[in-house]
C-alpha cells in the first residue's frame, strides 16, 4: 500500500463528460475535471466563480425577445432588443430613450396621471421611465425605480399610467408622488415598429456596417437600424434601404419578351408569356416592389424594311444605325457606307414594379436611364428578392462588400464595391449600362453543388468567406492567387462536409467556432497555416453530455477571460474557456475546458449575445441574455457581470443572479428590529431573494411592493450599523463602490448592496490515476483501492466554502489565524488550506468543492494525500 | 483570356498581305503609258493604242483576282474570329465552371458581354472584307473601262482620227483609274476606324 499526494495545478482541461473520464493517457488529463458547474477554469489555470447577473429591466411588455449585439463604438456599445414587431436598445442596464420631459405630479388617483412639464407629442402605448436627479428623489419616489410604465394620452401634458406587463392601471396612492423637492426626468423609451413578428424573431440575423446594423429575414425586406453617436445615447432610426439595380434572377431562356410602354417614369411592362415568371405563375400582387432589369436594343435589320437616316436595328448581336435615308435591303455588315455599328444602341436600365394588373401586366417605375426603345427584349431579368420570392436570411460584411444569401439555394449576392449608403441604399448593379461587368460591379453567383441547400451562414475570415450549409462548408475566395475577391476572378470550393446548424458562428481569436447541424458539437474551424486546408475539430468531444440538450445559439468574450458562450436547449448555458495559439490545425488549442451554467434566479435563459459593455468599472465585454420567468412568462435583459479581478476588494463580488442595486435604502425599524428597507426591487416582486449587503451574505427575503426589510445583526451578526458607517467612510482603495453603491437615509451611508438570487457553484476533480498521483507502485492507480485522509488547497478570497471527497458529504472550510482565531464573514481567505477529508475506500477519491452562499471563491491548486492499494 | 483588342487589331489594321499590291497596278499603268510613248517611233499609233489596251484588259484581270482573294481572306477571317470567340466563350465558361460556380448570374453577364464583344469583331473584320473586295472590284472595273478607251482610241486611229483627242482619252480614263485604285487605302481608313470603335 502506498501513499502519496499529488497536487493539480491547472484547471483549464474542463469537465469532462463521464464517456470521456476514461481517457487518463490524454495530456489533457491531469487538468481535467469531473464537474465545473457556474464556475469556470481561467486562463491563469484556476478555476474561479461566475460573476452573477445583472438585470437591466423586463422586455417590453415582458414579451419573448431576441438580444443582438450593436456596438459600433467600444466606448458605447448598445444591444438591441427584438420583441413582437418592435426594436428597442439597451446601453449597459439602461434602455434607450427618445425624448424627455421634467416630471411635474403624479396623482394619487387610479390610473395614476403623469403630469409633464412640457407639451408632448407622446402617444398611447408608448412607454416610459423615471430617473433620479439626487438622492433625495430617490428617497422620496422609490417607487417609480426600476419601473417600466406605459402611457394612455390625455393631453400633451398628461398621460395615465399603465403597468406595461399586465396592463393594470397604476394606483397613485402607491407612488405617492410629492408636492415638491424632486427632481425626476419621464423618459419616453425609443420603440421602434418593425415587422419581425414574435415567430420571426427567433430568425432574425443581422450584418453591421459600421453605424448600420441590417436585419435580415426571409420574410421581411432587409430593414436598417442607424445610429448617430450622441450623448447621452445614439439616435437611432429604423429604415429600409432601397436595393438598386439589383441582384436579379437569370433572364428567362423561353423567348418570352418583356414590352415596356414609354421610355421613362410610371410605365406599363408586358409580358408575352408568364412561363418565365415566378414558376409559371406570372406576376403576382406580392411582386410590387420587385426590381427588373430591363435590356432595351433596337429591333432586327428586315431585308424588306426602308429604314430612315439614323434609324437603329441590331444584326447578328451588333447594332448598327442608318447613315443615310431610304436604306432598303442593305445588310448592314456588308455595307458600312450605308450602316454604322456602334455598341451603345443597346442598353440595360432598371425598374420597380409598383402595381400588378395582371399575370403578364404590371406598372413599373424607371430607376435607370431611360429605356432607348419601346420595343420587346427577349433579355430581361426580375429581382431575386420581394414578397413572392423571400429575403435574404444572413449575409456578412467583407472588403467592402455587403454579401447576402438565404433567398435561393446556393446562391450569393454581393453590392458592389462600397457600394452602400448607410441606411439609404444598397446597390447591387452587375454591370454598367452598356453590359460590361467591372470588378467592383455586384456579384451575383450560384455554386455548383450536387446538393440543393440554402446557405445558414458566412463568416468572413483572411482567405475569403466560409459560407456553411446543411451539407457542407463552403470557401469563397479570389482565384488566381488575388487577394480581393472580383467578378471575374471570384471562386468557391467545398472545403469540408461537417454541415451546420442554423446558428450563426462567431469569431474567436485565430479561428471561428460553429454548430455541427445535429447541435451536439461545436467545431472549431480554421485553415491550417502549413497546407491552407480547412479542419473543424470538435470542441465538444470531451464533454458531450454537457450538449445533450443541443446547442442553440453562440456568443464569444475575449476578456476578462477568453470564453465561448452557448445557449442549451434545456435553458442554460454552457461555455467553453478557450485559446488557440497555433494556426496548424493538428495541434489542438492551447486550452479548451467546458463549463455548465444554471441561473440561480427561477428564469432560464432565452437568447444570448456578447460585446461589449459598459457596466461596473468601465469598458469590458460581457454576456447579455433575455432570460425568461416562465412561471409568468415574463422576459428580463440581464448581464453578466465581469469576474471578480485578483485586487478587487470582497465588497466588489455580485454572487447573486437577477441581482438588482436597490435605488435607495432607509433606516427604519420592523416590529421593534431596526434595520434597513431597500427599496426599487420591482422585477423581483414576490421572490425570494438573497441580499448581499457591505459585503455581507444577509441571508433571504420576500420582496414585498419592490423592497425588503434586512435588519441589523445579520450575517451572523456582522451587519450593523458601524460596520456599514465603517465602509462609507473607508471605501477600498478610495473610490467608493461605483454602480454598486447604495446610499442609505439621504447619504448617511454610502455602501455596496446588491440584491438577488444566491446560486451553487462547485467543480470536481477526476480521479487520481498516475503512479504518482495515487503512490501505486506497479502501474497506475486505475481500478486500484484508494483513500484519501486529508486535502490541501490554493485558495484566494475564499468563504463560506465546502470540500470534500463527495458532493453528498461536504465540509465546511473553518478558516483560522495563525493564532487559531477563526475568520469571519468580513476576512475572505486567501493563501494555502490543509484539512482532513472524509472519505472511503473506493476507486475513486475525487476532490470537490462548492459554494452556495454569495460569496466569491478561487481555486489556483488543490491536492490530496491518500493512499492506494497495489493488486 | 485572348485581348479582344488584339483580334481586332489583326483584322482592322493588318491587310491582306499576299493580294497584287497598289504598287504593282501603278508599274502597270506607267509601263503602259511608257509603251504608248515610246512605241511611238517604233509602231503605228493603231498599234500601240492596241497594245495599251491589251495591257489595261490584263490589268482588270489581275484586279479580278485580287477581289477574289480578298474575299476569301475575308472569309478565312470571319472564320478566325467565329472560332476565337468560340474559343473565349468556351474558356470562359469552363474558368466559371472551374471556379465553382454554374452559368448563371453573373457568369451570364460575362458571357452576354464577352458575346457581344465577338459580334462586334465579326462585323468589323466583314466590313474590312467588304471594302477591299469592293476596292478591287472597282480597280477592275475601272481598267477595263480604259481598256475599252483605248481600243475605241485604236479604232479612231486607224479612222485616222486626230492623235491628240485620243491620248486626251486616255489620260482622262488613266485618272479615272487613279481614283478607283484608291480602295486599299479606304479599307485602312475603315480598320483604324473599327479600332477607335473598340477602343470605346
Amino acid at each position: 500500500m502506498g501513499n502519496s499526494s499529488f497536487v493539480q495545478d491547472s484547471m483549464l482541461g474542463g469537465m469532462w463528460s463521464e464517456s470521456s473520464q476514461g481517457r487518463v493517457k490524454d495530456p489533457d488529463y491531469p487538468r481535467a475535471l469531473a464537474e465545473c458547474f457556474n464556475g469556470l477554469p481561467i486562463e491563469e489555470g484556476c478555476w474561479t466563480r461566475r460573476s452573477g447577473t445583472q438585470v437591466g429591466g423586463h422586455t417590453r411588455a415582458g414579451a419573448a425577445a431576441r438580444n443582438l449585439k450593436f456596438a459600433f463604438t467600444a466606448s458605447a456599445p448598445y444591444n438591441v432588443e427584438l420583441t413582437d414587431s418592435h426594436l428597442r436598445l439597451w446601453a449597459g442596464v439602461n434602455l434607450v430613450s427618445d425624448d424627455s420631459a421634467a416630471t411635474a405630479d403624479i396623482s394619487t388617483a387610479t390610473p395614476a396621471v403623469l403630469t409633464i412639464g412640457t407639451s408632448k407629442s407622446w402617444a398611447t402605448g408608448d412607454h416610459v421611465y423615471f430617473e433620479f436627479g439626487d438622492i433625495a428623489s430617490r428617497l422620496l419616489v422609490p417607487y417609480l425605480a426600476m419601473r417600466q410604465f406605459k402611457l394612455t394620452r390625455l393631453t400633451g401634458t398628461t398621460y395615465e399610467l399603465y403597468d406595461p406587463i399586465t396592463g393594470a392601471a397604476i394606483d397613485g396612492n402607491k407612488v405617492l408622488y410629492p408636492a415638491s423637492g424632486d427632481t425626476i426626468t419621464c423618459h419616453r423609451i425609443l420603440d421602434i415598429a418593425t415587422s419581425y413578428t414574435a415567430a420571426r424573431i427567433p430568425d432574425v440575423r443581422v450584418v453591421q456596417t459600421d453605424l448600420q446594423l441590417l436585419l435580415l429575414h426571409s420574410a421581411v425586406s432587409p430593414t436598417a437600424v442607424t445610429a448617430v453617436v450622441g450623448s447621452p445615447f445614439a439616435t437611432f432610426a429604423k429604415t429600409v434601404p432601397l436595393f438598386l439595380d439589383g441582384p436579379y434572377l437569370d433572364a428567362p431562356t423561353d423567348g418570352s419578351t418583356l414590352t415596356p410602354s414609354a421610355a421613362t417614369g410610371s410605365i406599363t411592362l408586358t409580358a408575352s408569356a408568364i412561363t418565365s415568371i415566378n414558376g409559371g405563375a406570372g406576376f403576382q400582387t406580392t411582386d410590387i416592389g420587385r426590381l427588373v432589369r430591363f435590356y432595351s436594343m433596337p429591333a432586327a435589320w428586315a431585308s424588306g424594311t426602308t429604314y430612315a437616316a439614323n434609324q437603329r436595328v441590331i444584326y447578328n448581336g451588333v447594332t448598327y444605325y442608318s447613315i443615310g435615308g431610304s436604306n432598303t435591303g442593305n445588310q448592314p455588315d456588308l455595307f458600312p457606307a450605308l450602316w454604322s455599328s456602334n455598341p451603345k444602341l443597346a442598353s440595360w436600365t432598371w425598374l420597380k414594379i409598383t402595381a400588378r394588373s395582371s399575370t403578364t401586366v404590371v406598372t413599373a417605375t424607371v430607376m435607370g436611364n431611360p429605356i432607348p426603345y419601346t420595343t420587346a427584349s427577349t433579355i430581361w431579368q426580375l429581382g431575386v428578392y420581394s414578397d413572392t420570392t423571400g429575403y435574404p436570411t444572413n449575409g456578412c460584411y467583407h472588403q467592402g462588400r455587403i454579401w447576402l444569401s438565404g433567398a435561393i439555394a446556393n446562391r450569393v449576392d454581393a453590392c458592389k464595391v462600397n457600394g452602400f449608403s448607410v441606411g439609404s441604399s444598397i446597390n447591387f448593379a452587375p454591370t454598367d449600362t452598356y453590359g460590361t461587368v467591372a470588378d467592383n460591379s455586384g456579384i451575383s453567383y450560384v455554386f455548383n453543388s450536387t446538393e440543393s441547400n440554402k446557405f445558414l451562414w458566412m463568416q468572413p475570415n483572411a482567405q475569403g468567406i466560409v459560407v456553411g450549409t446543411e451539407g457542407a462548408e463552403w470557401l469563397i475566395s479570389a482565384g488566381n492567387g488575388a487577394a480581393v475577391i472580383t467578378p471575374t476572378n471570384i471562386q468557391a470550393n467545398p472545403v469540408t462536409g461537417y454541415g451546420c446548424a442554423n446558428i450563426e458562428p462567431r469569431r474567436t481569436g485565430l479561428s471561428s467556432v460553429f454548430v455541427q447541424k445535429n447541435k451536439r458539437k461545436l467545431l472549431e474551424y480554421l485553415s491550417d497555416a502549413f497546407s491552407g486546408r480547412f479542419a473543424g475539430p470538435n470542441l465538444a468531444s470531451k464533454a458531450k453530455s454537457l450538449t445533450a440538450s443541443g446547442i442553440e445559439e453562440l456568443a464569444y468574450q475575449e476578456e476578462l477571460a477568453p470564453v465561448i458562450w452557448m445557449r442549451m436547449g434545456d435553458g442554460t448555458l454552457g461555455a467553453s474557456t478557450y485559446r488557440r495559439v497555433s494556426q496548424f490545425s493538428t495541434q489542438p488549442p492551447e486550452f479548451n475546458g467546458w463549463h455548465r451554467h444554471e441561473l440561480g434566479s427561477p428564469r432560464v435563459v432565452e437568447s444570448i449575445s456578447s460585446g461589449p459593455a459598459t457596466i461596473a468599472a468601465g469598458n469590458i465585454e460581457t454576456l447579455s441574455m433575455i432570460t425568461n420567468e416562465e412561471s409568468k412568462g415574463v422576459r428580463y435583459f440581464e448581464l453578466m457581470r465581469p469576474l471578480l479581478d485578483e485586487k478587487d476588494p470582497v465588497t466588489s463580488s455580485w454572487y447573486v443572479d437577477c441581482g438588482i442595486v436597490p435605488v435607495i435604502g432607509k433606516t427604519t425599524t420592523v416590529s421593534g428590529a431596526s434595520g434597513i428597507r431597500f427599496y426599487g426591487l420591482a422585477p423581483l416582486e414576490g421572490k425570494i431573494v438573497t441580499a448581499f449587503v457591505g459585503g455581507l451574505d444577509c441571508g433571504e427575503y420576500t420582496v414585498f411592493e419592490g423592497t425588503i426589510f434586512v435588519p441589523y445583526g445579520s450575517a451572523e451578526g456582522e451587519l450593523t450599523y458601524a460596520y456599514l458607517s465603517n465602509l462609507t467612510t473607508n471605501p477600498p482603495n478610495g473610490v467608493g463602490y461605483g454602480d454598486m453603491q447604495v446610499s442609505i437615509d439621504a447619504s448617511a451611508l454610502r455602501i455596496p448592496a446588491v440584491i438577488g438570487f444566491t446560486y451553487t457553484s462547485r467543480g470536481q476533480a477526476l480521479r487520481p490515476m498516475s503512479p504518482d498521483d495515487t503512490g501505486a507502485r506497479a502501474g497506475p492507480g486505475f481500478a486500484k483501492i484508494k483513500r484519501a485522509s486529508s486535502f490541501g488547497v490554493l485558495l484566494k478570497n475564499a468563504i463560506k466554502v465546502q470540500f470534500g471527497t463527495s458532493f453528498s458529504r461536504m465540509r465546511s472550510a473553518q478558516f483560522r489565524t495563525k493564532g487559531q482565531k477563526p475568520y469571519t464573514v468580513t476576512q475572505p481567505f486567501s493563501g494555502i488550506y490543509w484539512n482532513s477529508v472524509e472519505d472511503d475506500y473506493s476507486f475513486d477519491s475525487q476532490f470537490c468543492w462548492e459554494v452556495t452562499r454569495p460569496y466569491p471563491l478561487s481555486i489556483m491548486a488543490f491536492g490530496m494525500f491518500e493512499r492506494t492499494e497495489d493488486r | 483570356m485572348a485581348s479582344q483588342n488584339s483580334s481586332i487589331a489583326t483584322a482592322g489594321g493588318g491587310g491582306f498581305g499576299p493580294a497584287l499590291s497598289q504598287e504593282t497596278f501603278s508599274l502597270l499603268g506607267g509601263a503602259v503609258s511608257d509603251i504608248f510613248g515610246k512605241s511611238k517611233a517604233a509602231a503605228t499609233e493603231r498599234q500601240g493604242l492596241a497594245l495599251q489596251a491589251g495591257q489595261y484588259r490584263e490589268a482588270a484581270a489581275f484586279a479580278e483576282e485580287n477581289a477574289k482573294y480578298a474575299k476569301t481572306s475575308q472569309q478565312i477571317a470571319e472564320y478566325q474570329v467565329d472560332r476565337s470567340n468560340f474559343q473565349q466563350l468556351g474558356t470562359l465558361g469552363a474558368d466559371i465552371g472551374g471556379a465553382g460556380f454554374a452559368n448563371s448570374g453573373t457568369a451570364l453577364y460575362l458571357m452576354m458581354d464577352s458575346a457581344k464583344q465577338g459580334d462586334l469583331a465579326r462585323s468589323v473584320v466583314t466590313q474590312q472584307g467588304v471594302i477591299n473586295i469592293r476596292g478591287y472590284e472597282e480597280q477592275a472595273k475601272s481598267y477595263r473601262n480604259m481598256a475599252v478607251a483605248a481600243d475605241m482610241a485604236a479604232r479612231a486611229a486607224a479612222k485616222k482620227k486626230k492623235s491628240g483627242l485620243i491620248g486626251g482619252i486616255i489620260k482622262g480614263i488613266a485618272a479615272i483609274a487613279g481614283t478607283a485604285v484608291g480602295g486599299p487605302a479606304v479599307g485602312a481608313a475603315a480598320g483604324a476606324g473599327a479600332g477607335a470603335l473598340f477602343g470605346d
